[in-house]
């Protein structure tokens, strides 16, 4: 819905009957004031427009700084925050003499066509700038298979790639996709769901070769449950296949977050020594695995939250738990029963766009990204975002 | 050249809300030999010409990191010199500082004060006192801030909330994530839509983690804060501009589909659907129930805008169930040296 307009508020404040500070009372004289000389503006005759001349009249404000809103040149906009900026600590001695003078206002409007011209050769500059840099990593990109496979299809490769001398490896790696086959209105592109859940094999078949305990993968749409068990059984062929040379396949399944209602009754049953084995025990149904894959979609960020603050108040209302417990380590606790922190997160889209993932997790996540990752072949990126990752020093508030 | 290079990004479209993680002041103050402490200072002139900037490209609001709560395991001559800065910029901030009074600005402090010493205290709702009336544009400092920290109060205060007014499961399903996000700290300001951390580090350190999660746009630059200028600004604002399209329209589908949401959670709808919407309405109906309780906390509220709100509500709501709503948000909508204000 509009915002009132500032001339209705000025108004609605003028006739407020429940000021009672004396300091309200001037400001609202102030107001009607200031009204009753945007009423006569419209109505100004030549001897006015001379007498405000800045070169006759007083200035208190220099007229080039004018006012910070935005260049347009109704005169109700520029005469009311000028009134505003009254209200504040000083005040200055006549409201007419800090609205920008005329001429300003004329060279202003007259100037318009060339700062839009430097707009534009900003804005021009500014893609050359980002296009010599494409370009740049064009060329480091094609000649990258002589020192990278682009899709390596055994372990051993991706564990020469990784090298051995990585001082940290995140246990948790975080990846946001692009985006999905479906569609917000829910239709389905075969091909690109294809695509992601090939990307989704591939990314499994790298992390369990680095050694990472769990994938999560935030993709734009929700999954369909029936889609799920196509995924594992991608999952599943694409790990037989990349182990082959090797004596055992490690495990990865692939779940979703479970509804909020089940965290809480986990706060309570938590003792430590036992929790990492029962919670992974408890996330797949008691089948063990190596790698955890975590399938996230948008809702799983702000709304996951909200419903969980929904649910904390429904059992307050059943009198399971007082607000004053909900402390930062219960909420952690009950966040991270589900879904932890990841230590590392690559962003496959052009933007910077953290697409609401969870927020709660990503308090100290190292987040890598390339705005030119639509040419970077993905596995370059996986292997640049450990490096950066091992390379990292955390403080922590120190 | 200044001026002239703002006029002419203001062709395009500028950012509301801008975060600035400032980080590595006490690595630039080694790098030139000042020292730790004069880093800060130096840090501060910095966030004085940058603010002189948003301002004058007609930002809204300014969000800043001050100071984290992980920050107080720092040396304790460290957090010592930090308070004192604190406690002397804040009181010439709100009494002699030209660019407030100029603009508009209402200095808001973030974060769970009650952590400070007295003296910082004081300082700081002196200057909040001073400046709260002022809502052409918000200065936050966030001082001293958790992410976290903010994500619990908004939920301890929710079920409060619940728990105080023993709403019915019913209506505890009506609050809805745009309910969540009018409990944070940064309830009257509108979405961010840069957030920029210098010093090269790449994450978020608990900063601001709901607010830049979604239609915001990231960006690491990789010189120390006391190093950043207007020059290196102005690229990071081009390319917001290129993207200020698509974060517009992802924000309008995440509105819509909270609507959707909302209409599966509550079919009586007592609180309102639109993020907006839900902005205004929970804004002035919380001034209308700070005014007559006389508080001096609004800055505008009439009867007639009781009767606007109830013509803006989507459904009919009867007057008891609406009592009962402003009564709730009123019990969570107290937090200190955070007043509401109407932007303009």
């Amino acid at each position: 819905m509009p915002s009132p307009s500032p001339a209705l508020t000025l108004r609605r404040r003028g006739g407020s009957p429940s000021r009672d500070t004396s300091s309200t009372d001037e400001l609202t004289l102030k107001q009607q004031q200031q009204q009753q000389k945007e009423q006569l503006k419209t109505s100004r005759t030549a001897a006015d427009l001379i007498a405000d001349h800045p070169a006759i009249k007083p200035v208190t404000i220099p007229a080039s700084q004018g006012t910070p809103s935005s260049s347009s040149s109704s005169s109700t906009q520029e005469g009311h925050p000028t009134g505003e900026s009254s209200r504040t600590t000083t005040r200055t001695p006549t409201a007419t003499t800090s609205s920008p003078s005329i001429a300003s206002r004329i060279i202003h409007i007259l100037l318009k066509p060339f700062y839009f011209l430097l707009f534009a050769l900003l804005h021009l500059g500014h893609e050359l700038v980002i296009s010599t840099r494409t370009m740049k990593t064009l060329v480091q990109v094609f000649f990258l298979p002589h020192l990278f496979p682009i899709a390596p299809e055994l372990v051993r490769i991706v564990r020469k790639d990784v090298g051995t001398d990585l001082v940290k490896k995140p246990t948790h790696l975080a990846v946001i996709t692009q985006k999905s086959g479906i569609t917000l209105t829910g239709e389905v592109d075969e091909t690109e769901e294809d695509e992601w859940h090939a990307r989704v094999a591939q990314l499994a078949q790298w992390s369990s070769a680095v050694g990472i305990k769990t994938l999560s993968i935030m993709r734009s749409t929700p999954l369909y449950p029936e889609d799920l068990e196509a995924l594992q059984d991608r999952v599943n062929h694409t790990m037989k296949d990349f182990y082959k040379e090797e004596k055992r396949v490690p495990i990865a399944l692939v779940r979703t977050l479970r509804p909020v209602e089940e965290s809480l009754s986990l706060v309570f049953q938590q003792n430590n020594s036992q929790a990492t084995i029962q919670r992974d025990l408890r996330l797949h149904g008691g089948r063990t695995f190596d790698l955890d894959i975590v399938i996230l979609s948008p809702e799983d960020g702000h709304d996951r939250l909200a419903g969980n603050v929904r649910h904390l108040g429904k059992a307050a209302l059943r009198q399971q738990i007082s607000s004053e417990q909900i402390t930062t380590s219960f909420l952690d606790t009950q966040l991270s029963a589900d879904l932890t922190e990841p230590e590392l997160l690559i962003i496959l889209k052009d933007d910077l766009d953290l697409s609401n993932y969870p927020p709660w997790h990503i308090r100290l996540t190292e987040i890598y990204h390339h705005p030119d990752q639509a040419v970077i072949p993905v596995y370059t990126m996986f292997l640049q975002a450990l490096h950066r990752y091992a390379k990292c020093e955390q403080r922590f508030g120190k | 050249m200044r001026a002239v290079a703002i006029k002419a990004l203001q062709c395009g479209s500028i950012p509301q809300h801008i975060g600035l993680i400032m980080d590595g002041n006490r690595r630039y103050g080694r790098k030139v030999h000042v020292g730790n402490g004069k880093g800060y200072y130096l840090g501060y002139e910095t966030l004085e010409e940058i603010l002189a900037v948003c301002m004058e490209m007609g930002v809204k609001v300014v969000t800043v990191y001050a100071f984290s709560i992980e920050n107080f395991k720092r040396p304790a001559d460290q957090v010592e010199t930090l308070m004192e800065l604190a406690k002397t910029k804040l009181a010439e901030l709100c009494e002699h500082s030209e660019l407030v009074r100029q603009y508009g600005i209402g200095i808001r402090v973030l974060g769970d004060t009650s952590l400070l010493p007295e003296d910082v205290r004081q300082v700081i709702r002196k200057a909040v006192d001073l400046t709260k009336k002022n809502n052409r544009a918000i200065l936050n400092m966030c001082f001293p801030y958790t992410s976290r920290e903010e994500l619990t109060m908004a939920t301890r205060s929710l079920v409060s909330g619940i728990e105080a007014h023993d709403l019915n499961p019913r209506q505890v399903s009506d609050i809805s994530t745009s309910v969540l996000e009018q409990s944070l700290y940064t309830r009257s300001c509108p979405p961010m839509d840069i957030l920029i951390r210098t010093s090269g580090e790449i994450r978020l350190s608990d900063f601001m983690l709901w607010q830049s999660s979604r239609a915001c746009h990231v960006e690491f630059v990789d010189c120390f804060w006391p190093e950043f200028t207007f020059w290196k600004l102005l690229p990071i604002l081009l390319r917001y501009q290129l993207r200020a399209i698509s974060i517009a329209q992802s924000r309008r589908e995440y509105s819509r589909g909270e609507v959707a949401e909302d209409d599966v959670n509550g079919d009586e709808g007592v609180l309102l659907n639109t993020d907006i919407g839900n902005a205004r309405q929970t804004a002035l109906e919380q001034d209308q129930e700070m005014s007559r309780r006389n508080s001096s906390e609004s800055t505008l509220m009439t009867s007639e805008t009781d009767k606007t709100a109830g013509v803006e509500s989507p459904c009919g709501l009867t007057l008891e169930k609406k009592q009962r709503v402003i009564s709730f948000l009123h019990h969570r909508g107290y937090i200190p040296n955070c007043p509401i204000v109407h932007l303009q």
